[in-house]
């Protein structure tokens, strides 16, 4: 409330003025000398004010004091809508400003559509199975392997020295230089992608299940010892939960192997899957597709290391971390 | 072992004996490694409260393990009601330092865990825990994980799970050397109340005078490494002993006498510590000579 401010401005309020005045050009300019009370609370003006004097005022406040909260919750995820359309917006700007052929680079909008078009009919659902069948094979047999390989070798110092050599030279080995071989070995088809998700997800379960085993400390040992612990409660009990940190992070590495493991086979040893998928459509110069089929396979790998994260936190939630978390 | 049967020939005066004990830990650059226990004799009548008092860094530990039957001592033996013992068992529990407790595991399922290596049926196991958890005031923490315990209460779940067992014989590793001086005090007094209800025979190993004269019906005190027992004496101070009776003449009397003696012993043991520290030394110093 300006004191010193010309008189009708604060009375009627500047709303009214604004709508009322239309004669005057712009409804921001200071009225002029005796023009403000020609501006005499209208009809309108009136019902208005007591519509506002309806209104659920400390409701509104409530809201009002609330929204900054809300907004910073939701904001978090606002961010990464904002840098994720951000870049989107790049990519349709530099397809619109020809910058890229269309056959190399479509438009975010065309592998939209493409992408929704994969899915309704089912296609891409059906190359989704396929791969994620053959993960679910590999891990398993690699989990299987890993674990107990991990469990014995971590147990027995005698079978650790026979066994670290021979597990630690074809570990460098990237899984990508076992394709050929693999499908030397086992033709196209699902073989080499079981073969290949199997030796991708082995070595990190293994060296996780090892790391594990090593990490029970002697004080447990002795104490499960102390209390007449056998040979089998004191796996059960004892060594495998007081693993489990390691070996559910290994699981979890595993299967982010097991699932870029899946799609190399496919680009080269098997004629189904997302791996194929994308590797057909290059052929066929259909980029949408390739880019449709990429988009899938970042997606489940996201949804997969989601999963192995809240499993994580399930299985050890007696640490003090996720206790907290 | 020396191989040197002892079933029986001797009669069973001791509910737990220690009979020469020897004891070193191999190091590289030391042909017979270093002696850390050199002929620790002893035994402990049933029922009765001993604490094992140290210097620091005098093999106590080493010496527990021995007991529990966790380390194979290089010569003498470790019997229990004259027979002689070859590996761990629950006729004797250990409480660490470290409580030990099994992190994975909830206060009842801690407790419950040498009921199970028993073999004993789930409402059984329930039902025995749940009176040790009383016994140690630990109601209402059943289902808590050890994380979410203090010190004292860990510890509290650790003695718990070590009597829950029904155990001959208790032994006790520097129990109470984590805590805060006040979890302390009052653990000892739970100890004692414990001991008086369960009447297990309890060997207890401190570096803390006041907690071994407070606590026990006799005293051992240990020399420095290598390790032999330098002192016995009997704490003829009245049952039940209230917390006041740490000021009294008594108490102080015997305190004093121990700490007169452990205070030339740390002395002494100067050289002989700085050699047990040398020796990891020298083996590095070896690896770049």
């Amino acid at each position: 409330m300006g004191k010193d401010k010309p008189a009708g401005v604060g009375h009627p309020p500047p709303i009214a003025a604004a709508t009322e005045c239309r004669e005057r050009p712009n409804m921001w300019q200071a009225p002029a000398k005796g023009e403000s009370h020609e501006c005499v609370p209208s009809r309108r003006w009136q019902s208005f004010r007591i519509a506002v004097r309806l209104l659920p005022v400390q409701e509104i406040e409530h809201f009002v004091a609330c929204l900054p909260m809300a907004l910073s919750t939701k904001l978090r995820y606002g961010k990464s809508v904002v840098a994720l359309a951000a870049v989107i917006a790049l990519w349709e700007a530099a397809c619109s400003m020809g910058w890229f052929a269309t056959t190399i680079l479509p438009p975010p909008h065309v592998v939209a559509v493409t992408l929704a078009r994969m899915i309704i009919s089912g296609d891409l659902l059906r190359d989704a199975a396929t791969s994620l069948w053959r993960v679910f094979v590999g891990f398993a047999c690699a989990s299987l392997l890993g674990i107990s390989l991990g469990a014995l070798t971590g147990l027995s110092r005698g079978f650790r020295e026979y066994a670290t050599p021979l597990l630690e030279i074809p570990r460098p080995i990237p899984p990508v230089a076992f394709v050929p071989i693999s499908v030397l070995w086992f033709g196209i088809g699902n073989g080499p992608a079981y073969f290949l998700v199997t030796f991708g997800a082995f070595f990190p379960i293994y060296t996780n299940a090892l790391a594990g085993v090593l990490s029970v400390s002697q004080i447990h040992r002795d104490a499960a010892l102390c209390l007449g612990a056998g040979r089998r409660l004191m796996l059960t009990d004892v060594i495998l939960p007081a693993s489990m940190p390691y070996l559910v992070a290994g699981l979890k590495t595993g299967l982010g192997t097991a699932w870029f493991c899946v799609i190399v086979a496919e680009l080269v040893g098997a004629q189904s899957g997302l791996g194929y998928m994308i590797q057909l459509n290059r052929m066929t110069l259909q980029s949408e597709k390739v880019i449709s089929g990429m988009i899938a396979i970042g997606v489940i790998g996201y949804a997969m290391n989601r999963l192995m994260v809240f499993i994580h936190r399930k299985v050890v939630s007696w640490r003090v971390e996720s206790i907290r978390a | 072992m020396t191989g040197t049967q002892h079933t029986g020939s001797d009669s069973p005066r001791f509910k737990i004996e220690a009979a020469g004990i020897h004891m070193a830990f191999p190091f590289a650059g030391d042909q017979h490694g270093v002696e850390v226990l050199s002929g620790v004799s002893f035994g402990v009548a049933e029922g009765a409260f001993v604490s094992i008092l140290g210097p620091s860094g005098c093999g106590k530990t080493t010496l527990v393990k021995v007991l529990a039957g966790l380390l194979r001592p290089v010569q003498g033996v470790v019997r229990v009601d004259g027979r002689e013992i070859a590996s761990p068992s629950p006729d004797r529990t250990v409480i660490f330092q470290e409580y030990g407790l099994f992190e994975w595991k909830t206060v009842r399922e801690n407790v419950e865990f040498g009921l199970k290596a028993k073999g004993l049926p789930k409402h059984q196991r329930r039902e025995v825990a749940q009176r040790f958890i009383e016994l140690v005031h630990l109601h209402g923490s059943e289902r808590k994980y050890p994380n979410e315990l203090s010190g004292g209460m860990k510890q509290r779940a650790a003695i718990a799970r070590a009597l829950a067992v029904e155990p001959e014989c208790v032994l006790m590793d520097e129990p109470f050397a984590a805590l805060d001086s006040q979890t302390r005090q009052i653990l000892q007094e739970d100890i004692l109340e414990i001991w008086e209800k369960t009447r297990k025979t309890i060997l207890l190993v401190t570096h803390n005078v006041e907690e071994a004269v407070f606590l026990s019906d006799r005293i051992l005190m240990l020399s420095n490494i290598p390790t032999k027992v330098v002192l016995d004496i009997p704490v003829g101070l009245p049952r039940p002993r209230p917390p006041e009776l740490r000021f009294e003449s008594g108490f102080r009397k015997i305190a004093d006498r121990l700490w007169h003696a452990l205070r030339s012993e740390v002395g002494h043991g100067r050289p002989a510590d700085k050699r047990g520290l040398k020796v990891p030394v020298s083996a590095d110093e070896g690896a770049f000579t």
